[in-house]
């Protein structure tokens, strides 16, 4: 029956997974992983389910609606279908989703998914701002403001993918969050909370002596950091490891950072990687937060590098004395 | 290939040019039986064009029935038509572009809950139709609309929006309130909410001002009286009253719903009550038509 309905996709580059489910219908296409007719019933189930949901925007007392209205009402379904497919990891799996399940079933599904990722995203937003108190900026702080309105205004309905937080404060590594609605917004705080508990694997103090030497540096307070806290603590980290101390005390000193430069300047990026790596098994009690630190070692490890090629290491960590 | 890459709502179109010409010519029965009134078939070859015109450049999108078979029903009482397809088409037209521009401003601003209906809108355009300002003239119709409705919907939107930012700025000083807002505001009903519950006493202002006596226009019920001969009363029961001491004025009907909707823009809005009147009437003149358009298959 599956081989009747989708041709497997392998070998093809993956799809996005902004308009995810966009992405996959137009492969489908384009490739013939998904038959004509089914392809063709996607789309009028697609229409059906937009009407009905135009009808429920206008309380079934208007028989049209704005363009931008319709438009806004096409990207909440697809954005509903988004999360229920991006579960499925791999663009493959989510094909035959496609192919298998009814448009609206994935859309009921959709909407479950998405009233779990907002509650997600609220309950990871108020642990990260609970957690960061110690820590805060303003950067930080600003996102409060924008919060209350992704509480209060939200709507999974008929707006699914509206972006209401503005992602003004950065994560480590500068790692970007491409997806729109609720899916960004739930990654975004998801990835939020998992630095700020990986902030409160070291002791406050600590933390808090990194930033105000990090904000000294430039003649600032350490609330007017506009860098990610947890990427410098994790530089830190990385660093004094990787010069064969313990990273847990996040100290690097001026023989630790040249006995770095010694060792690492000329290894591969892989090389540094690998060992990045290994480093973050000290706390293989939190996998979750190994899995999320391991994602973020690629981006840190090449701007290490960087510092090496370019002779900035002292400024790419903080040396203490 | 299906072509999944083109705009969705490029091939969104529900509009039936056979089927609107068929329910178009059941609304002949009434027009002519009571009023000697009828489409021809070019007529409403006429009406269905008027109408996909009429929706693209309002930049809307019609996914139901449209609004002219039941147009010609709210309109036909009034007695005014002289060259009825004309007018029926001036009107058509009329309605597609306060719908959207009212529908946009609701838009803009996130505010769904004040969306008018359909009927709600063909109410509006019908009272000012039948005034003694229009009698019938639809150009001036479309001058009241622009006058009096566009503006009540902005006030109303206004206050709707101090109201929000008035509630966002309590909590906005305050972290944990912020943290919380979701939670705060579903147990703190707000103004408009308390205004909603209050159906019964909502429904009997709508009702006193906008269906009463069309030629004085001085409804008798005693809660009109209240809410306008004594502005203390009104300070103290309407949250949304803002009232100096001017009195009001009486006079014509446009000029006492101005009047009124500059007062209190909520009352725009009509009662849910009133509203389900309006479906159930439009829902027998569909089902009467549906009976007659058999004849026409």
């Amino acid at each position: 029956m599956k081989t009747e309905l989708i041709k497997q996709g392998t070998n093809l580059e993956p799809v996005s997974r902004v308009d995810y489910t966009m992405g996959l219908l137009v492969r489908a296409a384009e490739q013939g992983l998904i038959p004509d007719a089914k392809l063709l019933e996607i789309r009028r189930d697609l229409q059906n389910c937009a009407v009905e949901t135009a009808q429920m925007y206008n309380r079934g007392r208007s028989g049209c609606v704005t363009n931008n209205r319709l438009a806004a009402i096409y990207r909440s379904i697809l954005h509903q279908i988004d999360a229920v497919l991006l579960i499925l990891q791999g663009d493959d799996a989510a094909t035959e989703a496609l192919a298998q399940r009814s448009v609206r079933e994935l859309q009921s599904l959709g909407q479950q998914r998405v009233m779990a990722l907002f509650e997600q995203a609220k309950t990871d937003f108020r642990k990260a701002y609970d957690l960061m108190q110690p820590f805060m900026t303003d950067f930080f702080r600003q996102l409060l403001e924008k919060f209350s309105l992704f509480c209060t205004k939200y709507d999974a309905q008929f707006n699914a993918d509206a972006q209401i937080i503005e992602r003004v404060y950065p994560l480590i590594g500068e790692r970007q969050i491409r997806g729109n609605g609720v899916i960004g917004a739930a990654e975004y705080f998801g990835a939020l909370r998992m630095e700020a508990e990986f902030l409160h694997l070291f002791p406050e103090e600590t933390v808090r002596g990194i930033m105000k030497r990090h904000a000294g540096r430039y003649l600032m307070t350490p609330q007017s950091i506009p860098d990610s806290v947890a990427d410098l603590v994790f530089r830190q980290y990385i660093a004094a490891e990787l010069a064969g101390d313990d990273g847990s005390t996040l100290q690097v000193t001026a023989d630790a950072a040249e006995r770095l430069n010694a060792e690492f300047s000329g290894r591969s990026a892989a090389d540094i990687r690998v060992a990045a790596e290994l480093s973050l098994l000290r706390y293989s009690d939190h996998p979750e937060l190994i899995a999320y630190l391991k994602q973020a070692v690629p981006p840190v490890t090449a701007s290490m590098q960087s510092a090496f090629d370019t002779g900035r290491l002292s400024r790419w960590l903080i040396v203490t004395e | 290939m299906v072509d999944f890459s083109l705009s969705l709502t490029d091939s969104f179109g529900l509009l039936v040019p056979e089927e609107e010409k068929r329910k178009l010519r059941a609304t002949n029965r009434e027009a002519f039986t009571f009023y000697n009134l009828q489409l021809t078939p070019d007529d409403c070859e006429m009406l269905v064009q008027t109408t996909q015109t009429a929706l693209r450049e309002n930049d809307l999108v019609c996914f139901g029935e449209t609004i002219t078979p039941r147009l010609i029903h709210w309109f036909l009482q009034a007695g005014y038509f002289r060259n009825y397809p004309a007018e029926i088409a001036e009107l058509t037209e009329i309605f597609y572009r306060y719908k959207s521009e009212l529908q946009e401003i609701c838009e803009e601003n996130d505010q769904r809950s004040c969306m008018l209906s359909d009927n709600a809108i063909l109410f509006y355009m019908y009272r000012f139709y039948i005034c003694p300002a229009c009698a019938g003239d639809t150009e001036a119709l479309s001058g009241l609309m622009s006058q009096i409705i566009v503006p009540a919907m902005n006030r109303l939107i206004h206050r709707r929006n101090q109201k929000r930012k008035a509630n966002l700025a309590k909590i906005s000083g305050n972290e944990r309130l912020a943290l919380y807002a979701d939670q705060i505001a579903a147990l703190t009903r707000s103004d408009e909410d308390l205004y909603a519950e209050d159906m019964d006493r909502r429904d009997r202002l709508f009702r006193s001002a906008m269906l009463g006596d069309t030629g004085g226009y001085r409804p008798a019920e005693p809660d009109y009286d209240a809410r306008f001969a004594d502005p203390a009363y009104i300070m103290e029961d309407d949250p949304y009253a803002s009232y100096d001491d001017e009195r009001p004025v009486f006079g014509t009907f446009t000029e006492e719903l101005d009047e009124l909707l500059s007062h209190d823009p909520e009352l725009l809005l009509p009662s849910e009550s009133l509203e389900q009147e309006w479906d159930d009437m439009a829902d027998q003149w569909a089902a009467d038509d549906a009976a007659c358009s058999e004849l026409y298959q």
